[in-house]
């Protein structure tokens, strides 16, 4: 998916830029007096201290108030797991799915669905369901229930844009455009425990994506008698998952409470509250210091002063988020100097990716010299080319460009309303000058130069692709057989590598010919120049315990977290 | 003075006609459509199915006249693009809180707005007078996204007298941070006006015969020139209630007040155009109303103005 949460919505207003100075300038005169006042308490200091080691014996006890408190930004969109396109965080709380991804283990594991058969002549996965697995209301969920939901947000009257999940199923994106009926979309409950799904095309990774939210069962009854619109609402919700929908103050909190009929693990959490906030990512960090939340984001224009705060600094956490920023070029454009492979070789390294990583997000990436980020399965870190300034110099000289003599230059587009991208770009352009000794010039763009570039020529443009769901083949089959960035590419090689790849049933081998397509994209053909890795950097109390934040769309996996005793 | 109410009244619809249409029109002068706002587009079928569920593929003066034909006899604005809920629902979950808080914050700014102009006026010219202008110059130049920012450092994050955020209704200690900052401009801008309004009435004869008879200074103050001093206050003062009443962008999305302001501002950025179409209206028909009971007020106030 493009763009983060944090940059695509109003960025503008709410604690803008000017709120983020002034909080900036005014809490460094906090820390002038803070570190005063610690110089005079070092005594007191020292003692407690020493004292360190029974508050940490205390702190591995669970706290009697099990209440996590967190941020979220204001869903402004229907707040329905059929229609919700961005995150899963709390629809993780209410619902669970046929399978679970582990983005540490790369492994699906089973969670509703206890197994699956496959049958690759009809296509067709058979899942097992468990019998334990009830209604807040006490009735069992039910294959029924599986088969009803993936309908219901396949109908083309819901109108969700998360069809490109289910629409993998047989007949589910005909169904979606009215060319079918309900009864042909190939989901089938063969009864209370066993549903069958037939697939359109061999999809060897759809049991991981029935982790994700399209796939959760809905409360049919509910849906029905209250309508698309309003059965999420406390008053009106039935969920399965470990908590239930407990209050909803729109626009200001969500709280949800354990589960008590829950048929997995019972949570230790007593509560989460959710406060809304017009931007949770630019906003909660007041909160957070103000201790009314355990757990916010740091800005990056924030990075320096909490890094640079003695109390701050101990509690940082950061985490890896599923995305990659890049620059993307235009395959087709026959005028361009980028045509030539040994130019995009130069260009990748003589990129200083450390420094744009250390000084411009202030840590908040990871510098990128693969494509796949490393939590996707067949991600191929030795698809970088390698060497570095020297070697960049070789090949701009290979490609007739001895020292930059008669480099003719081209344009680098850039978005200058998403994060950090004008910084970025000009340091790029700036080591190009300094490495190649060639000129590049800056274009900015306005968000809507994507639908433009469909069929006008361009050179290259600065964006960032974060994973839809934790397949490789949503980056280089999304990407580049589905032309997602306009970059034209298409070399049969490399097409035919993907296409084979992503069909592939056996999923170690499947990852090898994933790796091996990703070689050929970065190290032989330089079909795109990746730069870093995206990073979230958070502040965390000490007494939060267990709490997980998911690469993929960087949400909260709280599920398993837990208070220590403070 | 009836016929005057009536007459009066019933260039409402007019004035809110203009305003749906100028709406509507703008509306639908603006490219592309509600759903292509993100950086990944939604797949072209995708975008098919949401037009036809909101029927924004109707010829124009159907949907103009539909949309008008279910506010009039259903007062129904929509269901909004974007979220779960319809746009009256938006209204009345939202508005409320807005109301609540510009009320406390008008009437914070018209007491200390009045008190501070009439001390000002008296003092004329002391160093009383040169500090509350100074303050009322700061109050109208500091826009209140600074104030509240500053609020919120040092009165929430410092000294942990009051949360950062949220909204607990008018007797909860979250209201303190936004009342303050939404009534800081209005009370300069009421202070000066007020100043200004006094010292002209102070000039006139009636209050040096008002003197002569020996009245008290505060009876002089209080009886004889604030009520003629406060006409051209009470100008100023329902436009800053109208504007207090609807809520804040700024204020609101600052500290996490679950006001109707933030819709002006986001539905705009969301093409939400059935929210939008409704805050507007809703705006239009506060100030059409705060602007009628100005004018009544008037002749309240001021015995000369007659309503015919």
């Amino acid at each position: 998916m493009e763009m983060s949460k944090q940059t695509a919505r109003r960025s503008t207003p709410s604690g803008g830029p000017l709120a983020t100075m002034l909080f900036a300038s005014v809490l460094d005169r906090r820390r002038f007096f803070g570190t005063a006042v610690k110089l005079a308490l070092a005594p007191a200091l020292a003692q407690a201290l020493a004292m360190g080691s029974v508050g940490r014996a205390l702190a591995q006890a669970p706290a009697p108030d099990q209440t996590l408190r967190l941020a979220y930004t204001n869903p402004v969109t229907a707040f329905d797991t059929g229609r919700e396109g961005g995150s899963p965080e709390l629809h993780l709380l209410l619902f669970d799915g046929l399978t679970f991804y582990n983005w540490e283990t790369h492994i699906t594991e089973p969670v509703i669905a206890t197994s699956w058969d496959y049958d690759p002549t009809t296509l067709t996965y058979i899942f097992h369901l468990r019998d334990d697995v009830k209604w807040t209301t006490g009735t069992p969920v039910t294959a029924a229930d599986f088969e009803w939901t993936w309908k219901r947000n396949l109908s083309p009257e819901l109108a969700s844009p998360n069809v490109s999940f289910l629409g993998y199923i047989k007949n589910g994106v005909a169904y979606n455009a009215g060319n079918a009926a309900a009864t042909d979309v190939g989901v089938t409950a063969i009864d209370d425990r066993t549903l069958q799904v037939v697939m359109e095309d061999p999809t060897p990774f759809f049991p991981m994506i029935t982790s994700l939210w399209p796939f959760f069962p809905l409360p049919r009854t509910v849906i029905e008698s209250v309508g698309d619109d309003k059965w999420m609402e406390p008053g009106n919700i039935q969920s399965a998952g470990p908590f239930f929908f407990e209050t909803w103050d729109h626009d200001q909190t969500m709280v949800f409470r354990r589960n008590p009929n829950y048929w997995g693990k019972q949570p230790t959490l007593e509560r989460v509250i959710y406060r809304l906030y017009e931007n949770a990512q630019k906003q909660a960090l007041a909160g957070y210091e103000a201790d009314e939340l355990d757990l916010a984001s740091v800005p990056p224009p924030e990075a320096d002063r909490v890094l640079g705060d003695s109390r701050l600094s101990a509690e940082v956490v950061h985490w890896p988020e599923s995305r990659n920023w890049q620059l993307r070029i235009d395959h087709r454009n026959p005028d361009t100097v980028l045509k030539n492979v040994n130019v995009r070789k130069a260009l990748y390294l003589a990129i200083d990716r450390d420094l744009i990583v250390k000084q411009l997000l202030k840590g908040q990436g990871i510098p990128s010299l693969n494509f796949v980020p490393p939590d996707i399965p067949g991600n191929n870190p030795a698809a970088a080319l390698p060497g570095g300034p020297a070697e960049a110099k070789q090949y701009l000289e290979t490609a007739g460009y001895p020292g930059g003599k008669g480099f003719p230059g081209f344009k680098l587009g850039f978005v200058p309303t998403q994060a950090e991208s004008v910084l970025v770009t000009q340091a790029i352009v700036q080591m190009w000058k300094d490495v190649l000794n060639i000129n590049v010039d800056l274009l900015p763009v306005p968000t809507d130069w994507r639908t433009r570039i469909r069929t006008e020529p361009y050179d290259m443009y600065y964006g960032g692709w974060g994973s839809d769901y934790l397949d490789p083949n949503d980056w280089h089959n999304v990407i580049f057989e589905g032309d997602y960035w306009q970059s034209h590419y298409s070399d049969p090689t490399y097409l035919d590598m993907i296409k084979k790849a992503n069909i592939e049933p056996d999923p170690d081998l499947r990852n090898q010919k994933f790796a091996a397509a990703e070689a050929y994209l970065i190290k032989d053909q330089m079909v795109t120049i990746p730069l870093f890795f995206g990073a979230t950097t958070w502040v965390q109390k000490p007494w939060v315990r267990n709490l997980r934040i998911a690469p993929l769309n960087t949400y909260i996996d709280s599920r398993d977290a837990w208070i220590g005793a403070h | 003075m009836r016929t005057y109410l009536i007459r009066r009244l019933l260039t409402f619809i007019p004035s809110m006609l203009v305003v749906y249409t100028l709406v509507f029109g703008i509306i639908h002068a603006t490219p592309g459509n509600p759903w292509d706002t993100g950086n990944k587009p939604f797949p072209p079928q995708v975008l098919l199915n949401l037009e036809a569920k909101y029927h924004v593929n109707d010829p124009l003066w159907k949907q103009y006249v539909d949309y008008l034909v279910g506010i009039v006899t259903r007062f129904d604005f929509g269901p909004s693009f974007k979220r779960g809920d319809t746009a009256n629902e938006v209204i009345a979950r939202f508005l409320p809180v807005s109301v609540q808080l510009g009320l406390l914050a008008f009437a914070l700014a018209f007491v200390a707005g009045v008190l501070l102009g009439s001390l000002s006026a008296v003092r004329h010219n002391t160093w009383i007078d040169r500090l509350a202008m100074f303050g009322a110059v700061f109050g109208i130049s500091t826009p209140s996204y600074v104030f509240i920012t500053v609020l919120i450092v040092v009165v929430a994050i410092q000294l942990r007298w009051v949360p950062t955020g949220g909204w607990g209704g008018l007797f909860d200690t979250r209201v303190i941070i936004p009342v303050l900052a939404l009534a800081l401009a209005p009370t300069a801008a009421i202070a000066r006006y007020t100043r200004a309004s006094i010292l002209e009435v102070l000039g006139m004869d009636y209050i040096r015969t008002a003197r002569a008879k020996g009245l008290r200074n505060w009876v002089v103050l209080s009886r004889h020139s604030l009520p003629n001093a406060l006409i051209p206050v009470v100008t100023v003062a329902g436009v800053a209630l109208a504007d207090l009443i609807t809520g804040s962008f700024f204020v609101e999305a600052i500290y996490q007040v679950p006001g109707i302001g933030r819709y002006f501002v986001t539905t705009v950025q969301d093409k939400d155009y059935p929210v939008l179409m409704a805050v507007t209206l809703m705006y239009a028909t506060i100030i059409w109303f705060t602007n009628f009971f100005v004018d009544v007020l008037y002749s309240v106030l001021d015995p000369r103005v007659r309503l015919t």
